[in-house]
């Protein structure tokens, strides 16, 4: 493990000699005037942009490289010859002037080859109208050139789930050590929630390796789907449940000995025995390894301790 | 150990810097350390379920450091506590990227409770 640790923190060094590729020369073409023209009119716009990894002259490809402003909003020597007026051909990254394909399609003029955008076109996001500048903007000096930090910026659309995670039981998201990209992929992937795993219980058990198993007694539902007894993101319940117990081991467990019983008030604090049905953890008081367990014969078979 | 590994993996980190030349070298970032003071009414292990708030002098360091092609991130937040994180991301732009981070999350069920009361 310690030579791994050393191996792995001499590589960022070794990686860096490697000569890589070089930046091409800037290089202006028909009805461009030059990102100092721009800037005679656009100076705030132009400060922002100077901020941003898009006008470092290092990266290979930027717009620095080409035609700086005029790369994504087009040639504007028609636009400087009007006195600055609308209209003629300045593409501008507006909802009410250009719809979300036209957008995003500017910038994957560049950023098509970019790996995690291999889903883009299959993803949620773009069958759903967002384009690229939703989230980033070319003009600031953020982290990803990110709009918002996350998860404010994923919440501002999914309102729903930022109540989830504000719920009393929830992922340490709103303490910042989970990030929604922890789990979803964003730029697009397979299934309805894009997760980054080919199924919810693989993504689960990156982080929850214990519930794995394997169990010599497994627990059916823990083999199908966490989500059958747990929610993702935040829940007023402990754990993460989507229910309270016993209530939620009785949506399955309704027909076969103690189970059977309905737990209410009659049989548990007002009754002639109180029991520890409702009391404390409840069916899990005893049945502690509900997610699987090893123990030999009937102990396991029930998941008590 | 750990401090020695992090002492490496810095050092070796601006090895790539040694070429650039003065101009393209720039440094930016925030670095600020702030008392707080915490009075905790209900449930202490909750409202610490997943950090360390207490009592103390917390501190964070955010630099970044670009020499051209190259570019270097450090980040760190509540340093010395239960919850402190550190990230050392760099590369050349267009070539490569490397990222390593250290991030501890505490998850506090309890505190001080028995089973016995």
């Amino acid at each position: 493990m310690r030579r791994f640790i050393i191996v792995l923190s001499i590589l960022p060094a070794l990686l860096s000699l490697w000569g890589g590729v070089s930046p091409q020369d800037a290089r202006g073409s028909e009805g461009t005037v030059g990102t100092e023209i721009c800037k005679g009119c656009h100076e705030d716009r132009f400060n922002t942009y100077m901020m941003s990894t898009h006008s470092k002259k290092g990266i290979p490809g930027s717009p620095a490289n080409k035609e700086g402003c005029e790369s994504c909003h087009g040639p504007g020597a028609a636009h400087v010859e009007k006195s600055g007026e609308g209209g003629v051909g300045i593409f501008i990254f507006s909802k009410k002037l250009a719809d979300a394909k036209a957008k995003s399609a500017k910038c994957l003029d560049c950023h098509s080859e970019q790996q995690d955008l291999t889903f883009w076109d299959m993803g949620r996001h773009k069958i759903e109208g967002v384009s690229c500048d939703n989230c980033h903007t070319v003009h600031s000096g953020t982290r990803k050139n990110l709009k918002a930090p996350q998860p404010d910026l994923c919440n501002f659309c999914h309102k729903s789930i930022r109540a989830q995670e504000n719920r009393t039981s929830h992922h340490p998201i709103r303490e910042g050590k989970i990030k929604c990209t922890d789990c979803h992929e964003h730029h697009g992937g397979f299934g309805p929630t894009q997760l980054k795993a080919d199924s919810v219980n693989e993504l689960c058990y990156q982080c929850h390796a214990d519930k794995r198993g394997p169990w010599m007694w497994p627990h059916p539902p823990v083999d199908e789907n966490c989500l059958t007894c747990h929610v993702p993101h935040g829940s007023n319940h402990n754990k993460l449940l989507s229910g309270r117990v016993p209530q939620i081991c009785q949506s399955c467990h309704d027909s076969t000995r103690h189970p059977s019983t309905p737990y209410t008030r009659f049989e548990t604090f007002q009754g002639p025995t109180p029991s520890n049905k409702m009391f404390a953890r409840a069916c899990l008081n005893c049945h502690g390894n509900i997610h699987g367990s090893n123990g030999p014969s009937t102990r396991g078979k029930v998941f008590v301790r | 150990m750990k401090s020695r590994v992090l002492l490496l993996v810095m050092i070796l980190s601006l090895v790539p810097f040694w070429n650039a030349s003065a101009q393209e070298r720039t440094l930016a970032g925030d670095v600020w350390v702030a008392p707080m003071q915490v009075d905790i009414k209900g449930n202490g292990a909750k409202f610490n379920e997943y950090r360390d708030l207490r009592d103390g002098v917390y501190g964070h360091i955010g630099l970044h450091y670009d020499a051209g092609k190259n570019y270097l991130d450090f980040r760190a937040d509540d340093i010395g506590y239960r919850d402190q994180k550190y990230e050392l991301e760099g590369g050349r732009w267009g070539s490569f990227t490397y990222h390593l981070g250290y991030d501890e999350i505490p998850h506090n069920f309890n505190s001080g409770t028995t089973v016995h009361r």
